[in-house]
């Protein structure tokens, strides 16, 4: 007995020994089989019972391979009355409620006569075995060598003859399968005999054979499935997944009509409005399509698809409007592409409309912040860098005088005459007297004139278009709107677009209020080039305008502008270089704000949130319209504790996007930081009207209440953050923030100024993730430096050592003197804590560089601190490095 | 997580064996077939109320019942067809619990029987499958009450083997149709009923305790084929390879008999497997990236993956019948050789 006993543990765990049932080797092992193997050593508890290295064992498992066969486990049986009472409940009403309608659907008329098939006739089929001599297709019989009765009957001679046969055979059985595969199911259902309620739920279970089939990849399938689900009966859920699967099969008309009609049914009816753009859009309507569009994304702004396709779409509706030439091509993708590559092959286009112009009123700022957005262009353009070296990050005054360098190159050269004129024009301009300036502009246009008219060979148009183009300048200054708005015109007609013109005219256009117009020429200006920062502010200033006028709405009184400042590029250029660099402008400004906004959001990940604020800047500057950078600099904002700015961010981002939850939500938290109560609980009412599941709104709104009520004496016990608050609804914060980060973090800054020690540790240890130090920092902030050894206790740790290092750097980064005392004084009096040798002996060696790196910075700072470079040095030797 | 979990609502004790258990199309009943200790059948009407199963209608019969279904019956009509121990095929109306159609179809015990064409599931008439420990395995039409309107046989002088589980398929329209049968020796073949023909077969080394196509009235798609000694294969049976057949992957389970395997009405990807130790499992099949593959010229068939979703161990004795709802997602009925049939739950199916 003993010894089976004994033979069984070393068979079963073969190659499994005593030691490798230990943590370190369990952690250690890289192998998923001998893991396994110990799991099941472990889990026949032959070597003793150890749950906890058990599960620990089975967590190391999953780590590597979560679909291993050694991690199923029976599961004992489950009664309902084993669950909740509120699970129970739901499954015994749910079994009520459909034997209820079950039964009420029961007494259906008995409907009799369908035309059933003929009986078959009776066939006997003797293949019950291994003999199959019947079927032609299964194998011919080996003989079996010991089998010599039939070795002595085998003729090799015939044998051979029917192996040159069967060749000829084999594809008699083959096309069986053929036949049979090419013979289509009906695309109708016979309904005859079948009540109403039971053609519903033979419609139903089509509908499901479709589904199923549309799955597995098999759309001809599913598309007859469907067919027969609507035959029986026409529900817009089954002919909307057939028009999907029309698109899958790109029979682009039908998905169409089918979308049509289900939009019939359901004119609300999203997907059916996604799938109808498609559709359209692969049948070149674009028009339709963009409406379709525009539709979902009225009702779903965030409908990423939508967007997508729309995006799409109006590429190939600006290029069918500006080349019909390459209306041949049949996709609007390979059309793309070929005019990309064109436009790359013409190297340099002319060099009037680039983004010299900066007028004098625009401030310094301006320059040093489009500097740095001209080196992250870098990797993407190099015609855009060089463009942007000639305006560098100098004042204005040197890229004004820029503006007429290039005005020599053009090919034609001005005539002598023309050309002193207009200088002593810039002479007069550039002392401010313009009104002499325009007269000037005026006699040169008009030798100039002369002269073309003279020599027609010469194309001096576009020097005629410089002309006009600084006396538009010159009526600008002075005030003469109309004029201005002639010569910008004359210029637009005899350069198309230029963005200097078009600025200009913007300008007067904003001046005599003609707010439409003038957002209208901003745009243009804006989607010729995306660095004119003139353009965008002009753009926001006036749309700012117009909102005050027409309202929210105020979009739809433009009648969609950027078709109309499509039509109107028609209109002064049918240039198509033109169109064609407008779109790759646009392309790189998205390429270029996506990379930075992707740069904030890492840098918001790794909770360097000051960086963070930096990108989102310049992706505004980019891209003003977009929401996106508005509500993430919001919550880097929050995250750096200044409400002010976050609220001022939140605020932008209402306005152009009045029903953007996040930046409302993000608006409340910032509002109650600042004890505003009343308006974070607008807020959040407000969040709640457009998204009432919104659950961190509710956490949020319950929290805002408790805090406006008891404002004086609350206290908030940190523990809650875990609990539920983890759950929150990942949708509004896109993936990229820890909800749960921001409510513990929200919930400590309501909590009064001094801590106590048990909140202290408890507010430490609620924490999550362990590396956000800005949240350590706020908890920190509220201690007096002296009370940090006592509230620490001896719960010193390196984790805590690091942390408060990092913390002391933070406040380096201020350079005020208080901060870098503080710095000072929270990293000695930490040393000063019970434990603190302890833990500061095991610090590890990335922990070390830390704190030397915080030490550092404190000796750098040692001028603007009250202590000395010994006190440092002291520091340096209590922390051991 | 949103795993299914397998919820016994209901549970009721017998005393007498069960066999096998089937809902009763457009209702919350169900009927159990089994075998009373004298050797008498046993039929027994079931309805769920809320909290407790009632028992509405019982009748005993000269002889135990093996196995039943409605598949061959209109929706109006609901007649249950029976199999029992001493081979004789049998369909009843259950409302007045009186038999309608008799006849001796096998010499011996039928171990299984499926049907087709009724409750609107298959094109064509509404026929019916029967395999016995005689060997054969017969169809019929009620229509036609002396004989069989197809038989496959053993070949004279073969031994005969004993069928234990037989199933319909391929009826997408009138005329295709086809059969397939589990035998005690692992063989398991494929007759197509149009051309009369055996079109494939395959030897999985044990017993077949069940084969069941994942739909009967589609273009054969899937095949699941469970066997003794704990394994269960899947056949993806759209695609026939001239000379490797159909595209297959195995599966241990229940580290018993795997009895049953019976996929979900609603979803065809879904299935359920029972074992000899009492457990249920649930799989999720899913289809590789491209079903066919062109190898020289010849097409062939690629097998998925199945994914285990979940499991519950209901009895102590092995699981003999199983039934999902027509009707209901999720719901089933189950019957053990502990003598219990238990109603189960399965929830969040829809969400796989």
């Amino acid at each position: 007995m003993a010894a089976t006993l004994f033979n069984g543990t070393s068979n079963s765990s073969n190659d499994i020994t005593i030691d490798m049932l230990d943590y370190q080797y369990i952690d250690n092992c890289s192998n998923i089989k001998e893991l396994e193997k110990i799991l099941r050593a472990l889990r026949s508890g032959k070597d003793g019972y150890y749950p906890h290295l058990i599960s620990h064992c089975e967590d190391k498992v999953r780590g590597m391979n979560p679909t291993s066969k050694a991690l199923r486990k029976l599961n004992p049986i489950t009664r309902t009355k084993d669950l909740p009472a509120d699970e129970a409940e739901v499954i015994t009403n749910g079994i009520g409620e459909w034997k209820n309608e079950i039964h009420s659907n029961a007494s259906d008329d008995q409907v009799n006569g369908c035309n059933i098939p003929p009986v078959r006739q009776t066939t006997t089929l003797k293949a019950g075995t291994k003999s199959t001599v019947t079927n032609p297709s299964s194998k011919s019989q080996r003989i079996r060598s010991y089998d010599y009765k039939a070795w002595d009957k085998f003729d090799a001679d015939k044998e051979c003859e029917n192996a040159e046969k069967q060749p000829q055979e084999k594809p008699r059985t083959t096309p069986t399968s053929k036949i049979h595969r090419n013979k289509k199911m009906s695309d109708k259902v016979d309904a005859t005999g079948l009540s109403e309620y039971e053609m519903l739920v033979r419609a139903t279970s089509e509908k499901d054979k479709g589904n199923e089939a549309f799955k597995s990849a098999d759309f001809e399938a599913a598309l007859t499935y469907y067919s027969r689900s609507i035959s029986l009966s026409r529900t817009a859920a089954s002919i909307n997944n057939r028009a999907l699967a029309y698109i899958r099969l790109q029979r682009w008309k039908e998905a169409e009509s089918d979308c049509n009609e289900v939009l019939q049914l359901e004119p609300d009816n999203l997907k059916a409005r996604l799938r109808r753009a498609t559709a359209r859009k692969e049948l070149l309507k674009y028009i339709e399509a963009k409406n379709d569009l525009s539709f979902v994304l009225d009702k779903e702004p965030h409908n990423t698809r939508a967007s997508k396709i729309l995006e799409e779409v109006e590429q190939n509706l600006s290029k069918s409007s500006s080349g019909d030439a390459s209306q041949s091509s049949r996709t609007g993708r390979k059309m793309m592409i070929a005019e990309v590559s064109s436009d790359e092959e013409e190297t340099d286009p002319p060099t009037a409309n680039h983004c010299e112009i900066k007028e004098k009123d625009v401030p310094d700022t301006v320059q040093s912040e489009v500097a740095p957005i001209s080196a992250t262009v870098n990797g993407d353009d190099t015609e855009k860098v060089s463009k942007d070296d000639k305006v560098g990050p100098g004042d204005v005054e040197t890229t004004f005088a820029a503006e007429e360098p290039h005005v020599e190159q053009p090919p034609p050269e001005m005539p002598q005459s023309v050309l002193k004129i207009k200088n002593s024009g810039k002479e007069l301009f550039l002392s401010g007297q313009y009104a002499d300036a325009a007269q000037l502009y005026t006699k040169a246009l008009n030798t100039l004139q002369a002269c073309a008219d003279k020599s027609p060979d010469l194309d001096h148009s576009c020097n005629i278009a410089l002309l006009y183009n600084n006396r538009a300048a010159c009526h600008l200054k002075v005030g003469d709107d109309k004029a201005c708005i002639a010569d910008c015109n004359e210029v637009l007609i005899l350069k198309g677009m230029d963005t200097k013109a078009l600025i200009r005219r913007a300008y007067a256009f904003e001046h005599m209020e003609k707010y439409q117009q003038a957002y209208l020429d901003f745009r243009s200006a804006q989607t010729v080039d995306w660095s004119i920062k003139q353009a965008q502010d002009g753009a926001n200033r006036v749309a700012s305008h117009l909102r005050d006028i027409h309202g929210p709405k105020w979009k739809s009184v433009l009648t969609g502008d950027r078709m109309i400042v499509t039509q109107h590029q028609k209109t002064t250029n049918s240039n198509q270089e033109e169109a064609d660099r407008e779109k790759k402008k646009e392309e790189i400004r998205r390429n270029l704000f996506d990379s930075l906004k992707n740069n904030g959001n890492t840098e918001v990940k790794k909770g360097n949130f000051e960086k963070a604020v930096e990108c989102y800047t310049k992706s505004m500057n980019i891209c003003p319209d977009e929401i996106a950078s508005y509500t993430n600099r919001a919550l880097c904002y929050l995250k750096l504790n200044k409400p002010v700015s976050a609220i001022e961010d939140c605020t932008e981002a209402i306005k152009r996007d009045p029903k953007n939850i996040k930046a409302m939500f993000r608006r409340a938290q910032a509002n109650k930081n600042l004890k505003k109560y009343k308006q974070a609980l607008d807020d959040l009412n407000k969040v709640l009207q457009l998204e009432p599941e919104n659950k961190s709104a509710h956490a949020e709104l319950m929290v805002s209440k408790d805090a406006a009520k008891k404002e004086k004496k609350r206290k908030i016990i940190i523990e809650d953050a875990d609990s539920d608050e983890e759950a929150v609804n990942i949708s509004e914060n896109n993936g990229k923030e820890d909800t749960g980060k921001e409510e513990v973090q929200s919930k400590l800054e309501n909590i009064k100024p001094t801590v106590e020690l048990e909140e202290f540790g408890n507010a430490w240890n609620a924490v999550q993730p362990k590396h956000a130090v800005s949240t350590y920092k706020m908890i920190l902030d509220r201690v007096p430096v002296k009370n940090i050894p006592e509230l620490v206790t001896n719960k010193t740790t390196d984790h805590m050592i690091v942390t408060f290092a990092k913390i002391a750097r933070y406040h380096l980064i201020a350079g005020v003197k208080e901060e870098v005392d503080r710095a000072y004084g929270i990293l000695s009096s930490l040393s000063l804590a019970q434990r603190f040798n302890m833990a500061a002996m095991f610090l590890s060696k990335p922990d070390k560089k830390h704190v030397s790196a915080a030490i550092d910075d404190l000796e750098a700072a040692l001028d603007t601190g009250s202590f000395t470079k010994a006190d440092v040095e002291n520091l340096r030797v209590t922390y051991m490095l | 997580m949103d795993k299914p979990q397998i919820i016994t609502h209901l549970e009721k004790g017998m005393n007498h064996t069960l066999y096998d258990c089937k809902w009763i199309p457009r209702s919350a009943r169900f009927v159990t077939l089994g075998s009373h200790p004298r050797g008498t059948g046993a039929i027994n009407v079931f309805e769920i109320n809320q909290r407790e199963l009632q028992l509405v209608k019982e009748c005993e019969t000269p002889t135990s019942f093996k196995c039943g279904t409605f598949a061959a019956s209109s929706l109006q009509a609901r007649n249950l067809a029976t199999g029992d121990f001493k081979g004789k095929l049998s369909v009843w109306d259950l409302e007045n619990m009186k038999s309608t159609f008799d006849v001796d179809a096998h010499s011996e015990i039928i171990n299984a029987i499926d049907g087709v064409g009724g409750l609107g599931i298959g094109e064509g008439a509404p026929e019916l499958v029967t395999g016995s420990r005689d060997g054969a395995v017969k169809v019929w039409d009620v229509r036609q009450k002396d004989a069989p309107v197809a038989c496959m046989v053993p070949e004279e002088g073969e031994g005969k083997r004993d069928c234990w589980s037989v199933a319909f398929g391929d009826a997408y329209n009138s005329e295709e149709r086809c059969v397939c049968a589990g035998y005690d020796n692992g063989d398991v073949k494929m007759f197509d009923l149009r051309t009369m023909s055996l079109k494939w077969e395959t030897n999985v080394k044990n017993g077949v305790c069940c084969v069941e196509f994942d739909r009967k009235d589609i273009p054969k798609n899937k095949l699941v084929v469970s066997s003794l000694e704990g394994k269960f294969k899947v056949f993806d049976v759209r695609t026939q390879h001239p000379k490797s057949g159909f595209a297959s992957l195995s599966e241990n389970a229940h580290k018993s008999t795997v009895w049953l395997a019976r996929h979900l009405p609603q979803n065809r990807d879904l299935f359920m497997t029972t074992g000899g130790s009492g457990s249920l499992s649930l799989w999720k099949y899913e289809y590789p990236p491209k079903r066919v593959k062109e190898e020289d010229g010849v097409s062939k068939g690629v097998i998925g993956s199945l994914q285990y979703l979940q499991n519950s161990t209901i009895s102590t004795q092995p699981v003999c019948g199983l039934d999902w709802s027509p009707d209901k997602l999720g719901l089933c009925v189950t019957v053990a050789f502990d003598q219990a049939l238990r109603v189960l739950i399965v929830t969040k199916l829809n969400r796989v």
